[in-house]
């Protein structure tokens, strides 16, 4: 479990080019995007591309599910891990 | 020969790989020693959440399209409570709200000229074309002509017309001649003009070797005004076709004509002459 998160936490920091953050500066429940981390629409993308890349799952643009899944980095996990 | 346009330059900015300083650019026209010292790029006034996607060429632009807009405020200012006022615009747009609260006519009006634009980013996404792998959504959306302009004025707040040009060897050029008739149309504004250009990725290399080092101009020009009209700023400018069968050894400047410019800008000449494969363009007060 906490080897997965870690693992994700790194691959957002490449993924997304978080040149000033470092995996200890990802809190696991805080939310990625809008207020927390701060990301933006386009590391959505960049992240579910990541993602498929890495752990070959596929997840809808638009859809809800998608939304809870990446909230933030324990939800990443939890989805990966399904 | 065209009819001659004008244009005056109320500050400058400009970054190479070998002239990294004002003082180097200063000392280069003067035909003095440049410094060795190579100093990296400095982007310190790009927020890093909006700096990490950008590739070197739009940091490169922005960073110094930012230093010649600063260097207008402080010439213009120069007071403390100016500076603390550009502070606080400055915060306003790392947040991310809109647009400063100020009147849009404070903004220069943009010209962002380049030859190849993002070609190096382009590249990368073709060869992941080739390869059948996904391309990569940021690099996509960062792949256009005009992404350094557009980064630029989300950066800066600056909600004014803006286009970008592209013309070859005589970019630089057409950038100064599309800058100078929307100061003739709009001759109480100013126009913050940026050149921009890195060498082509080696893919491409061996079909153009016009750009020999990363460099970006940034002048911001008003119109000339008849007080203005003796001052060393005040420029005026001309361009003819080249008859190329006049001389079979029709010869080009051995400098890229954006240098050239700057070169003469930053010199005590008169006046000169640059000449690219097609064009000759002329200088002179």
């Amino acid at each position: 479990m906490h080897e997965l998160e870690t693992e994700i936490k790194a691959l957002i920091i490449d993924s997304l080019e978080l040149e000033d953050v470092s995996v200890a500066d990802i809190d696991a429940t805080e939310a990625l995007f809008g207020e927390g981390l701060g990301l933006d629409s386009i590391d959505a993308l960049e992240l579910g591309l990541a993602l498929k890349k890495k752990y070959n799952i596929q997840l809808e643009a638009n859809s809800e599910e998608s939304r809870k899944h990446f909230y933030s980095v324990a939800s990443l996990v939890a989805f990966i891990q399904e | 020969m065209s009819k001659t346009l004008c244009f005056t330059i109320d500050a400058w900015s400009a970054w190479s790989s070998s002239r990294c300083r004002q003082s180097d650019w200063v000392n280069w026209g003067m035909e003095k020693q440049i410094s060795a010292n190579q100093l990296p790029l400095d982007v310190s006034g790009i927020p890093a959440m909006k700096r990490r996607r950008m590739s070197r060429l739009s940091q490169m632009a922005i960073a110094t399209a930012l230093n010649c807009t600063n260097e207008r405020l402080d010439c213009m200012n120069g007071s403390l409570s100016e500076s603390g006022k550009h502070t606080s615009e400055f915060d306003k747009a790392v947040s991310d709200k809109p647009v400063p609260d100020k009147p849009v006519s404070d903004k220069p009006l943009c010209v962002f000229a380049s030859k190849h634009g993002e070609l190096s980013r382009t590249v990368k996404i073709l060869q992941t074309m080739a390869a059948q792998q996904d391309m990569s959504p940021a690099s996509f959306s960062l792949s256009v002509h005009n992404t350094s302009l557009g980064l630029f004025s989300i950066i800066d707040g600056n909600e004014q017309p803006a286009t970008t040009v592209t013309a070859g060897e005589d970019t630089f050029g057409y950038g100064l001649l599309e800058s100078s008739v929307i100061l003739s149309r709009f001759p109480k504004s100013q126009v913050l003009y940026v050149y921009h250009d890195e060498p082509v990725p080696d893919t491409y290399s061996q079909y153009d070797e016009s750009i020999d080092e990363s460099i970006c101009i940034a002048l911001l020009l008003s119109a000339t005004t008849l007080d203005k009209k003796s001052s060393k700023d005040a420029i005026q400018f001309s361009f003819n076709a080249r008859n190329l069968s006049d001389s079979e050894e029709c010869q080009t400047d051995s400098i890229e004509l954006g240098s050239a410019f700057l070169k003469y800008f930053l010199s005590d000449r008169k006046n000169a002459t640059a000449h690219t494969p097609t064009t000759s363009w002329h200088w002179g007060q």
